[in-house]
Order: C-alpha cells, then structure tokens, then sequence
C-alpha cells in the first residue's frame, strides 16, 4: 500500500511540475509578445523573380463553401502566370465536381483533380496533387477559407529565404458573433496566433505549420516521400520534418485569412479529438528525433519538445485529476495542503487554467479588440471539455500505434449553408 | 505641408508592441505586492483566528454551541500555523447514501443526453457526480474507514485557502503588474479587488461548507472539496482580470494614448 501512495504522490507531483513548465513557457511567450522586439516578416523584400505557386485546396463535399474560397483566390493579386490554383475533389458526393468544372472553363488556371479511388483523406489527395502541381512552392487551404487579396504574395515572399522550407499565415474566425463557443474560439484563435506563434517566431524556437493558410517548398515534400497517410496531423508532421532536417518554418502575422469555426460543441469536440490523436501521433515518431537532431538549436528542441507534447498534457491532467481523487479517499488530502500548498495551486492553474488567460489577454490588448474580454472566466470550464476531448484524442493515438489500424479522416462540418437556409426561412 | 510627427501614427497590430515601464512596474511590485504578501505571511495566523471566531460566531446561531470550538495546527514552517474551527462530524445513513446514489446517477444521465451531452458544463458535472457516486458508494459499505472528520476538514481548508491567498498575491501581481500597459491606479484597484474578493469569497465559503458539512453530512465533501476549490477561485481572478484587460484595452485605443504603442 505504501508503494502505491508513493506512487501516486510522485506522480501528483510530476504533473504540478509539468504544468509549472508550460506555465513559465506561457508566461515568456505573453511577455515578449508584449513587450520584446517583434522579429519582422519579409514584407519590406521586392522581388519581380516570385516563385511559382500551386494552390492546393482539398474538398470533400464542399459545394457549401467553395465559391467563397475560389472568388477570394481570384481576386488576389498575385501573378497569374505563375499561380495555378488545384482543387482537391476527394469523393465528393455533392456537387462539388460540377461546380469545379464550372469554375475550370471560365478560369483554365484553375485545375481540379478528381478523386474517386485509391487512399482518401487529406495527405493522400495533396500527394496526388502535387505529382500534377507545376509550382515551387505550394500553398495550402481548407474549402472554407477566404484568403485577402495579398495573401500569396505575403506568403510566398517567405521563400526567397533559403532558410525557409515552410511558412504559416494568421487564421481569424470570420463567424465570431454567431454564439458562445465562436465567441471562445475568436479568443482562443488571438490567443494561438498573436501571441503563441508570433512570439514563438520572435525568440527563434518552433513556429508551427498549421496545415492551412501556409505553405511549403514542394521540392522537400516530395523528396522526402509525400505527406504521410498515416498521420492524421500532417501539419505538425511537417512542421517536425523541416526541423529536424535543417530547414525553418517561419510565421507572417501580418498575411491574415478568414475562416469558419466549428458553431457547436460536438463539431469543436470532434475536431480537437483528431487533433490530439494526430498531433499525439507525430509526438510518438518525433519526440526523440527532436532531441537527438544535430539541426535544431537548444531552444528549439526544447520548445519543440513542449509543442509536441501539448497534447499528452491534457490526459496527463485527467489522470492526475483521477490520482488526486484516489488520494482523496485513501486519507492523504494533505498532499494538497502542506506548506507547498500555494505552488501547488499556482501550478495548477496556471496551466490548467489560467496559461491560456493571460496568453489571450495579451493577444487582446495587441489586437485592440474589447468585445469578448468578459468572456474570458468561461475558458474556465473550456479545460474539461480539452482535457476530455484531447485525451479521448490521445487513447485513439494509443490505439493507432498498437494496432497500425489506418487513420480515419472525416472533415469538420461546415455552417455556411444552414445560415443561407435560416436567411431564406 | 506640416511634417508627420511620429506619434501620430496610428500602428497596426501586426507587429506593434508596449513599451515596458519599469518605473510603473516596480513600484506597483513595491507598493501592493510585497507588502501585501509580506503582510500576509506574517498575519495569516491572525487571519485564521479572525476567521476561525467569525464562523464559529455564526454557525453556533444555527447548532449548539458546546459543539463547536476553535483549535490550533501547524502550517508553515518558521512561520506559522492556522486557527481553525471543530465541530462534530456527522456520518451520513445508509438511505441517505442510496438516495444520492440515485439521484447522482439521474443528474449523470441528464448531463449524458440531448444536446447537453459534451458540452463544458456537462463534463464537468459529470466529473463531479462521478466523484460524487464514489463517495456514495463509499459511504454506503465502509463509512467506518473514511478518513476524514469535518474537524480535519476544516483545518484542510483553511490551509488550502491560505494556499489560495498566497498564490493569488504572486498570480494577481503578476498579471496586473507585469502582463499589461494599465495605470498604476488601475492595477492598484484590480490587485486589491482581486485580494479583496478573495478573502470575501473563501471567509464565507469556509462559513457555507461547514454549515453544509455538519448540517447534511460528511457525505458531501469529496464533491465540495473538488467542484468548488480553488477552480472557482479562478473564475473571479479571471473575471477581475478581464475587467482590467478591457480596461487596459479601451484606454491604448483612444485619442493620445495611442502613442504608447511602440514602434516595433
């Protein structure tokens, strides 16, 4: 019994550390946002020789939306005679397909590919994509995207740095006054961008790729085999790869583009339960590779080994709130209440609770924006909806690298046609 | 034409950024926080007593007296210790248990189905009425080994609301302190309505429990101990903070005081 109680203490102990770790990371990130030195983008380079760009934009029914997505594509103002813009239709059932042939013989520069067979789900159709594609570098977006007009060039611009193998622009909701939960990812959406990658990309460590509104030179993808089908999280699996062969991805906080955010819990609960199993998945195949690599500096390996294990966290915190309990009933609640009793609440909710508070606050007061501060106490309860959700998200991760069972890809509902029909009602 | 002054410049949120006032900062630090946390270390022992004899005040207008008492228990070392109530413990019955039992699982059944089902309030309930089916469960088959009486539950959280204070002068100081570009006076009045608040909320919860503990019985104090701890102390933290954020927010957006943004 007492090895059991010893156990369970250290490991009550080990999570109070952990989430002091991420606190004091929280903490820096929030403070140099704030108040550092904001590393610039390359928005002052001029260059006439652009590279050619490939617009990659998987769909899988998505006759909802791609109309916004492919009108904002034309209207930007990059080069035409070296942009080609590739809708992926990948088992479309809608009309998807005709809708994109439609938009094929009025624009020749955009090019669908039709895909009715072999593997589905996004890695597979932009492997098949870019086997077609003619540009350098590829850009990638989600169907309900809507890019501003200067976004590829903003983007693109990143790659005359040699350094560069991948780039990720800012995501804004564009449905935040919709409800509640909008409103909360708004928050979350400033809190992630504003602050979290830009003072990431400020100090030199890990700014992620996020799979969308970002781009990648195609050369390095294909070299190295295509995105892997496996993985559900190709944008961290990416982000990883680059790192850990020399190369850098770099954040534009300035090239902003305008998406959809999940209207209902049970969409954002699916959702961040793919993430976690995906991100889970690429921690599991990087986590030592990251610490072993000659390429990365210190601080990036550090910051990446906590990027990477972000979404273990939230089971970790589900387990310590079952060992808390445990502890509870076996009579040893006084490991809550000793001296140590103010880090231990400290520790808690810094990262349990409040890391992502003072992160976001930070990212309101840069972005000037009043509207929702209010709000801000529900994030509260946000935790255990992450820490259910993501650590459903991590025991399916468990379950893929046991069994090598194929991933399932499913996209994340869209909204825009129930407002028409609410409008039309 | 007249030449553009610089401040004048209205910056974008890309890059704009403060400029960090050291002065404002540190004495903010040496105004509110130390001498705050200073004076909290050395009179948490009165603190408790204080608080200890408010309670004991009130509850004995609603139990016997005789029950009740004040006691004394060592918190930190060097320090101090805390001065805590004791009142008799009550024992739930064996229906009581079944009851809640029952109870617990038609709430969890609630918070399972429709539209409720997976939303953050939800879950949290339910991990609430989980706790609280293990402590029915408990009670029912060998409440002779639960190892608490409302007496150590008492000393318990007095020290954890200690805990809470303490933290909260780091936490509290450090957000209002450091993480913005607010007036010296507004972090003042954000700090100590945080302090405030926070003695407020923890004196008359201290007051709530106890009263519910010994009223209803020890049945409840898994779920009290981790529904309403130190999360919901958070909940009015973050609320004071937002508060200020805005505060801070509307303020760097308007008229003149748009120059405190730096340029990059």
């Amino acid at each position: 019994m007492e090895v059991v109680l010893t156990i369970l203490k250290v490991y009550f102990i080990c999570t109070v550390l952990l989430m002091l770790i991420y606190a004091v990371r929280h903490a820096v990130f929030s403070y140099n946002r704030m108040f550092g030195r904001q590393r610039m983008y390359y928005s002052d380079i001029y260059d006439s020789d652009m590279p050619t760009v490939s617009i990659l934009i998987p769909m899988h029914n998505e006759e909802k939306v791609l109309s916004y997505v492919l009108d904002s594509l034309l209207n930007c103002t990059y080069d035409r005679d070296r942009l080609e813009i590739i809708p992926i239709n990948d088992n479309s059932s809608d009309r998807t397909a005709e809708l994109l042939e439609e938009y094929h013989s009025r624009y020749p520069f955009i090019r669908p590919i039709h895909r009715s067979e072999g593997e589905r789900g996004k890695p597979a159709g932009l492997n098949d994509a870019m086997k077609v594609a003619r540009g350098e570098i590829v850009i990638v977006f989600d169907a309900d995207y809507r890019p501003g007009k200067d976004l590829i060039n903003s983007l693109a611009l990143a790659f005359q740095d040699p350094e560069v193998g991948a780039v990720m622009g800012r995501v804004i909701p564009y449905n935040v006054n919709t409800n509640t939960l909008t409103r909360l990812l708004n928050l979350e959406r400033s809190g992630g961008y504003q602050a979290d990658q830009q003072a990431r990309y400020n100090l030199k460590t890990v700014p992620q790729y996020g799979g969308t509104v970002g781009g990648f030179r195609k050369d390095l993808v294909m070299e190295s085999g295509g995105f892997n089908t496996r993985v559900l999280a190709d944008d961290t699996e990416l982000t990883f790869r680059l790192y850990t062969s020399g190369w850098k991805v770099v954040y534009a906080n300035g090239a902003e583009c305008y998406e959809e955010v999940p209207e209902t819990w049970a969409v954002r609960g699916r959702q961040v339960r793919r993430w976690s199993s995906g991100h889970n998945n690429v921690m599991f195949r990087y986590l030592f590779r990251t610490l072993l690599t000659k390429h990365m500096s210190l601080r990036e390996k550090l910051d990446g080994s906590l990027l990477l294990m972000v979404y273990m966290v939230p089971f970790l915190l589900a387990l310590a709130l079952l060992d808390s309990v445990a502890l509870f009933f076996l009579g040893e609640m006084n490991v809550f209440v000793g001296w140590w009793a103010a880090f231990f609440v400290g520790a808690y909710n810094s990262y349990g609770n409040f890391a992502p508070f003072y992160e976001i606050a930070t990212a309101l007061m840069i972005d000037g924006i009043d509207q929702d501060v209010k709000l801000l106490p529900l994030l509260t309860f946000n935790f255990y909806f992450y820490m259910w959700n993501i650590g459903l998200g991590f025991l399916d991760a468990i379950g893929d690298l046991v069994t090598h069972r194929k991933v399932k890809w499913a996209k994340t509902e869209r909204f825009t046609e129930e407002k028409k029909k609410e409008t039309l009602g | 034409m007249p030449r553009m002054q610089k401040n004048q410049i209205y910056y974008p949120r890309t890059y704009r950024r403060f400029q960090s006032d050291y002065k404002n900062q540190l004495l903010f630090l040496l105004i509110c926080v130390l001498p705050s946390l200073i004076l909290l270390l050395c009179f948490y022992p009165q603190l408790t007593n204080l608080l200890s004899r408010a309670t004991q005040g009130c509850l004995s207008i609603v139990m016997p007296a005789e029950g009740l008492g004040i006691q004394y228990g060592e918190y930190i070392p060097f320090i101090g210790g805390v001065y805590f109530v004791s009142l008799p413990s009550n024992t739930p019955s064996f229906s009581l248990c079944m009851i809640n039992l029952l109870v617990s699982f038609g709430l969890l059944w609630f918070c399972f189905t429709s539209k409720r089902k997976g939303k953050p309030l939800s879950i949290y309930f339910s991990i609430m009425l989980l706790i609280h089916v293990v402590s029915c469960i408990y009670f029912a088959l060998a409440s002779q080994y639960f190892p608490y009486t409302i007496t150590q539950y008492s000393e318990l959280y007095i020290k954890q609301q200690v805990g809470i204070w303490l933290s909260f002068v780091v936490i509290a100081g450090f957000v209002t302190g450091f993480m913005n570009n607010g007036t010296l006076l507004a972090r003042c009045l954000t700090f100590f309505g945080i302090m405030g608040y926070s003695l407020v909320f923890g004196s008359v919860r201290y007051l709530a429990l106890l009263y519910l503990l010994s009223a209803a019985s020890s049945l409840y104090m898994p779920v009290v101990f981790f529904a309403l701890g130190p999360f919901f102390d958070f909940l009015y933290l973050v609320f004071f903070y937002g508060l200020f954020v805005e505060h801070v927010i509307r303020r760097v957006n308007t008229g003149e005081r748009r120059a405190v943004w730096k340029w990059f």
